[in-house]
């Protein structure tokens, strides 16, 4: 269709030094666009969405064409970053930003950006080798059962069973003699563990009186159920107990709760008469 | 600024054939209302173990996977598993 009628057209003088005009437009130039395309390549809906290599569904959509990228965003000079900022709905909070840093030739760092009051800061950085860094806050598995897997490493002599190491905890808990001594009291009596994965180390500390029983000691309240399983007993010693001249061995039993006592290997240690007295060691098992 | 203490038992898991009952406690200290410590205590209940002293959670717990057959299993396993001497 020709245009056959302009209301105004207002083009001060030498502004535009040479132009081609036709309708529809088919190549133009001006000071800020270049369009060079022999297709349709930017779509504006009447949503007011804009598509860049489609028809917009969202209010900024684009679609890859012959390259898998579909938007880059470049530093601003080299050894410098390109930002994606993600800010609030008016605008003036910066949330948080998605960057990419030159660092050398071919080589970048991505840095991930939250903000926890005032500036986004970095909070996460993955390095050039592929080290991944938690610049402030930890990293917290979400769901349980899962972790780090070390699956890429097959270097164990046994048999692997697990190579996921899914648990890491701290805490205390309360050692109770439950055998061998009548009407005892606890001066002290104090644990802590680790578990690492499957594996729980305790240490504990108890300072008791009573009668002994004549019953093989049984130490009570562990932290953790021990593993069930056939031949799976742990083991630990006493570092200081001044009942008999003996070093004392902890023997568990699996499926249970408890660790049995021994001294000189296999008799089961036990105590008579009035006792009071430390009973300090480590003992290391396996759980479920 | 206020300091206050606080316990729960904000772990409670049935784990193993026996259906031990690993109970953690954590106490928690806030500042001015916000948390500034975490640290933990645990226990096991085992099957048939007397749980009077217990929240109303763990009792219901307890009573509900430490069935009669659960705490006699653990009974012939304890006794199957005696260390000799």
């Amino acid at each position: 269709m020709a245009i056959t009628k302009l209301n105004s057209l207002a083009i001060p003088a030498n502004t535009v030094v040479a132009a081609d005009l036709s309708y529809p437009l088919t190549n133009f130039s001006s000071t800020g666009i270049d369009d060079n395309a022999d297709a349709t390549a930017l779509t504006i809906s009447s949503s007011e969405y804009v598509g860049i290599g489609t028809a917009p569904i969202v209010p900024l959509d684009v679609v890859a064409k012959t390259g898998a990228h579909a938007i880059t965003m470049r530093a601003r000079s080299n050894n410098d970053y390109a930002f994606f900022s993600m800010r609030s709905y008016d605008g003036t909070e910066d949330l948080g930003d998605i960057a990419i840093q030159r660092t050398a030739a071919d080589t970048g760092r991505m840095l991930l950006y939250t903000n926890n009051g005032g500036a986004a800061t970095t909070k996460l950085t993955i390095e050039p080798n592929g080290d991944i860094k938690a610049n402030s806050g930890n990293i917290v598995i979400g769901t349980s059962g899962k972790g780090i897997d070390f699956g890429a490493t097959s270097d164990g002599s046994g048999s692997d069973t697990s190579e996921l190491l899914d648990d890491y905890e701290e805490g205390t808990w309360t050692p109770t003699l439950t055998n061998g001594v009548n009407s005892i009291s606890y001066g002290s009596r104090t644990g802590h563990y680790t578990k690492v994965g499957n594996l729980v180390f305790l240490d504990f500390y108890i300072y008791y009186a009573g009668t002994g029983s004549g019953a093989q000691y049984l130490i009570s309240g562990l932290p953790y159920a021990q593993k069930n399983a056939n031949y799976c007993r742990g083991g630990g010693c006493s570092t200081y107990q001044n009942y008999g001249g003996k070093v004392v061995t902890f023997y568990g039993n699996q499926g249970t709760s408890y660790i049995f006592c021994y001294k000189d290997g296999s008799t089961s240690f036990t105590s008579s008469g009035t006792v009071g007295n430390y009973m300090i060691g480590t003992f290391t098992y396996q759980t479920d | 600024m206020s300091l206050e203490e606080k316990t729960e038992e904000d772990k409670i898991e049935v784990v193993g054939q026996f259906k031990h009952v690993q109970v953690r406690t954590a106490t928690i200290i806030l500042k001015d209302g916000k948390e500034i410590s975490r640290s933990f205590h645990r226990r096991v209940i085992d099957p048939g173990a007397d749980t009077s002293s217990e929240s109303a959670e763990v009792k219901g717990i307890c009573a509900a996977v430490h069935t009669e057959t659960v705490v006699n299993a653990y009974k012939a396993h304890l006794e199957a598993n005696k260390p000799g001497e």
